[in-house]
């Protein structure tokens, strides 16, 4: 807010107009693709966004937004998104951004009741002086919804244990519970880290492809190829989704091998 | 023919052969002249004698403990009629006889509790005599009829004896992980005990469940459960109540009581859940934040006295608050992280009829839902600004099946068809924070029938629905026509054995199962609304054919799909997608098996949204799993995994290659309270070459020697 107060200023006082920023200091434009995306009443759901940001700023420049935030098409916030995009470049230049973002379902609900068919998710980008895009969201069902995941489970087994003992040459398979919204093209594939996988940066080895047309039932259930148990100690899996992307932290799960009980 | 003898008439018979036999002794010792008290030490003993069973030697008899009968002394052949049954089945080959005793040495551990012992001689006339009748109860102390402890522990020592080029932070050389299964149970009278826990520990706090700063030991899902009659109680990890519309998959820490009748079938269950899942020494019970609970009641019965299966009712109630869609660390859950809030009721009824053919299912259920529990901070300012009144909604679902015949035989194979028909109502905003994969806002009419005959199976359904059904002005409705078929093929091979006996092998084809699998899905706009206008949506259609092939020492299998997925507003781009899986499975010689699998996909996209690409990926993954037994205690494993992506708008393009094997010896096996120690040498190699991230790239290897120390006694 200060610093655009201050270009503001600057402006002013230089004799310049809103609509010729100087090319030396200011983000230009932004626009989002898409412009508007259809989000689910009652679900929320994930949304991949892919923001073009354009400096002006020559040099080294830092591109930034601190986070995205979800108003009533009047302005008023209806909640927001702390998840920052930033980047340096060699401006002048255009830059995009792609974030996938977990459109709440309360907020969703929060303008539905006040009797608006859409909201907006608007980000603000500096280098300096910012400008901002709002990209449109409309309600509609979850069917009608774009393809996004809403929430993911991951267990073992059938009786979706979590965190089992295995024993060593035992049999077990990991299984994901999906939910979604609107029907597409789940891909993805099954990783596994381990044993002794490394803490910090695992190396995650693919074990099995997954590429399943999601039909609009909302949700599913995919089980894992079987897990390697011949190994003692701790092994880690996750459901690597590529499509679509999700807007929350994919969930790992672990699994122990241990003796073999006689 | 023979006459059907109940046990009652042996009991009689063998009262009356006793009878007969004691006046028949007493006639005959009138008539000698012999008086009880001097019949000589050779002579036979009197027709009603008696064995005794000896007191157990600790005190309390074991389930391996033998059975000492003491018997007077009896001749030879009389010791040879003597049959001893336990629990009702003939034990005598388990026994030895001796002058003045038999012992009998359980030919298997007895289960914990009553048990029947039974000596009895069968006369040279036929007759039988029950000698003797013993009740007895295996225990395990004076205090527990019942008391059990096993640990089933593994703690592995790890030392990186050769690695290169790891990245950088490069993990610590010596590492240490264990694990712990730990389970007890005691019973006494008609109560009864169980725990159950896992512990973990790594002395890399970042690979324990929850990471850092929550130690190097952790505790994995647990469950105390305890009983007494009628009344059940459970502390740990567990879920209650049957699957609804209301609750379903919501396996949660927390505690529940429930009391149920054997004689009439209705029980009642009240419980407090976590609503948000957890694991860790975290949140004792599960039951100690009041922003985080699920709490309720359970109710079930069987109100048709005569006919208890006939129909089953049950009615859930229950009410929470916290994040039911986001579970702590390390429990796999990831969703929406709001705190909602929400009570939901529901009444379910299965019952069936015409000899179990139909079968009727209804079920009604209503929530209340608070989208944002306490409330939303709107402009991040760290208070709580908004709060919506809870969305309150309905649900119903109806399902009935008929199964025509039970007993259907066509061409001598047995013919199965069933078929059935269900109906269901979600309300828009019908939604129970104990079920965080339900669904909502849709109205289905979907009918289905499958049959089963020599071998062939087939599966067909059909439905229809539309969502806001609510009816709610802004939002637009949509319509989901879908039809599965699915064909199934198992030929039935005649194979007899020979004239030698054994079964001859298996034709070229071994045992082949096909199956093809066709569902088509068809969605379009009935209601136009913001950003939607009338007419088509999707179309979705999936063909999959497998062929799978079983022999005596290995199988394989192929699985093709086809996919194709149109949107016809350009929200999402177009796909065709073809995915060809074959996987093997051989068992060489009585040592080695291989495992082979390759899978290859490929995507192609069309008519992408504006501001997007469209491009087409192509992804191939191999496998391939060896496993030999060199000896009882020496074994070799080695894995391969390789992946191939590739995008055409070249945003991917990597490889991947990884090694991973073991060579495993037990050194000294665990048995019992005796520890086991094996000794282990495992190597890791990856190869990433990724041509986009550059950063991505790695080739690495790593070795490791292990020591890993076993324990499994139980108590």
């Amino acid at each position: 807010m200060r610093s655009t107060k201050t270009s503001l200023i600057l402006a002013v006082a230089l004799g310049v107009g809103a609509g010729a920023v100087p090319s030396w200091s200011a983000v230009t434009g932004v626009s989002p693709a898409p412009s508007s995306a259809p989000v689910a009443i009652a679900r929320g759901g994930s949304l991949t966004l892919s923001w073009s940001v354009t400096t002006s700023t020559a040099g080294s420049v830092t591109v930034s937004s601190a986070r995205g935030v979800f108003r009533k098409p009047d302005g008023t916030a209806l909640g927001s998104v702390a998840q920052t995009l930033s980047r340096t470049i060699t401006g002048p230049a255009t830059v995009s951004f792609t974030e996938t973002v977990y459109v709440p379902a309360d907020v969703i609900q929060r303008a539905h009741k006040e009797g608006l068919d859409q909201l907006r998710y608007e980000r603000s980008f500096t280098d300096g002086a910012a400008a901002s895009a709002q990209v449109t969201l409309y309600i509609v069902t979850a069917k009608a919804a774009g393809f996004g995941l809403t929430n993911l489970a991951l267990g073992f087994d059938d009786d979706n244990k979590q965190l089992p003992i295995v024993e060593r040459g035992g049999k077990l398979k990991a299984r994901a519970e999906i939910g979604y919204t609107g029907a597409g093209l789940l891909r993805g594939r099954w990783e596994i880290a381990g044993p002794n996988p490394d803490p910090d940066k695992p190396a995650w080895r693919v074990l099995g492809d997954v590429v399943q047309t999601l039909t609009g039932a909302e949700s599913l259930i995919l089980a894992s190829p079987s897990l390697p148990t011949d190994s003692f100690g701790p092994h880690l899996v996750r459901l690597h989704v590529t499509e679509p992307r999700v807007g929350f932290d994919p969930p790992e799960i672990r699994y122990v091998v241990g003796e073999k009980k006689r | 023919m023979n006459p059907v003898i109940g046990r009652d008439d042996v009991i009689k018979g063998e009262a009356m052969v006793k009878k007969k036999r004691l006046l028949t002794a007493i006639h005959s010792a009138v008539l000698l002249g012999l008086s009880a008290t001097a019949v000589p030490a050779w002579a036979a003993p009197p027709d009603d004698w008696q064995p005794e069973l000896a007191a157990a030697a600790k005190g309390v008899r074991g389930p391996s403990d033998p059975f000492q009968i003491l018997l007077p002394r009896l001749p030879g052949e009389v010791l040879g009629r003597l049959v001893v049954e336990l629990d009702d089945m003939d034990a005598t080959s388990f026994m030895t006889r001796e002058e003045r005793q038999i012992v009998l040495t359980p030919p298997y551990p007895l289960g914990w509790g009553q048990h029947q012992l039974r000596l009895v001689e069968h006369t040279p006339d036929g007759g039988v005599v029950e000698r003797g009748l013993w009740n007895f109860e295996i225990r395990k102390t004076a205090a527990f009829r019942e008391a059990e402890g096993r640990v089933a522990a593994t703690l592995t020592g790890a030392r990186r004896i050769s690695d290169k080029d790891l990245p950088a932070p490069v993990p610590r050389r010596d590492t240490a992980n264990g694990s712990a299964q730990l389970y007890g149970a005691v019973a006494e009278g008609d109560f009864r005990a169980t725990g159950q826990m896992d512990l973990f520990y790594n002395s890399q706090e970042t690979l324990m469940p929850r990471g850092i700063p929550h130690g190097n030991v952790d505790l994995g899902q647990f469950l105390l459960t305890a009983e007494a009659g009628p009344v059940v109680a459970r502390a740990g990890h567990h879920s209650v109540g049957p699957e609804s519309l209301i609750m379903q998959g919501f396996t949660r820490r927390g505690v529940s009581v429930g009391l149920q009748s054997a004689e009439t079938g209705a029980a009642a269950t009240a419980f407090s859940l976590r609503t948000q899942d957890v694991i860790g020494f975290t949140q004792g019970f599960g039951i100690g934040d009041d922003d985080n609970r699920t709490s309720g009641v359970v109710l079930s019965g069987r109100p048709i006295a005569p006919h208890r299966d006939a129909l089953v009712v049950s009615a859930t109630a229950l009410s929470s608050e916290g994040p039911s869609q986001f579970g702590a660390l390390g429990t796999g859950m990831a969703g929406d992280s709001t705190a909602t809030a929400g009570d939901a009721a529901g009444i379910v009824a299965d019952g069936n009829a015409l000899d179990k053919r139909l079968r009727l299912r209804g079920e009604y259920a209503s929530t209340r839902y608070d989208f944002d529990g306490k409330g939303r901070d709107t402009d991040w300012d760290g208070i709580l600004d908004s709060n919506q009144d809870p969305e309150r909604d309905k649900a119903y679902a109806g399902l009935v099946t008929f199964t025509p015949w039970h007993d259907k035989v066509i061409g001598n194979q047995p013919f199965v068809w069933n078929l059935g028909v269900e109906n269901k109502r979600l309300g828009t905003f019908f939604k129970s924070p104990a079920n965080h994969f339900g669904l909502s806002d849709r109205r289905l009419l979907r009918g289905f029938t499958d049959v089963n005959w020599s071998g062939l199976g087939i599966q067909a359904s059909f439905g229809r629905e539309t969502d806001n059904v609510n009816d709610l002005e802004l939002l637009p409705r949509t319509a989901t026509t879908q039809g599965v078929l699915s064909l199934s093929f198992t030929p039935q091979l005649n194979i007899q054995p020979g004239p030698d006996g054994n079964i001859p092998p298996l034709p070229w084809y071994g045992q082949p199962m096909f199956n093809a699998t066709y569902i088509g899905v068809d969605q379009d706009v009935e209601k136009a609304a913001a950003g939607l206008t009338v007419g088509a949506l999707n179309t979705l259609t999936t063909l999959s054919l497998s062929g799978a092939f079983s022999y005596q020492t290995w199988s394989w299998s192929l699985n093709h799909t086809l996919g194709k997925n149109t949107n016809f507003i350009n929200m999402t781009a177009d796909t065709q997608s073809r995915s060809t899986q074959l996987t093997a499975n051989f068992r060489l010689g009585a040592r080695l098996t291989v495992g082979p699998m390759v899978q290859y996909n490929k995507i192609e996209e069309t008519d992408p949204p504006a501001g997007f690409t469209a491009k087409d990926s192509e992804t191939t993954t191999a496998g391939l799993n060896l496993a030999y037994l060199f000896s009882e205690r020496v074994t070799g494993n080695l894995g391969v995994n390789s992946n191939r992506q590739k995008t055409t708008d070249n945003t991917i393009d990597s490889r991947s290659l990884d090694y991973t094997g073991n060579l495993s010896w037990v050194v000294f096996p665990a048995r019992g309270a005796q520890p086991g120690f094996t000794l282990s040498l495992e190597g890791q190699y990856r190869d990433v070459d990724d041509r986009v991230f550059l950063t991505n790239n790695q080739n690495t290897y790593q070795v490791f020697l292990k020591g890993a120390i076993s324990w499994l006694p139980t108590f």
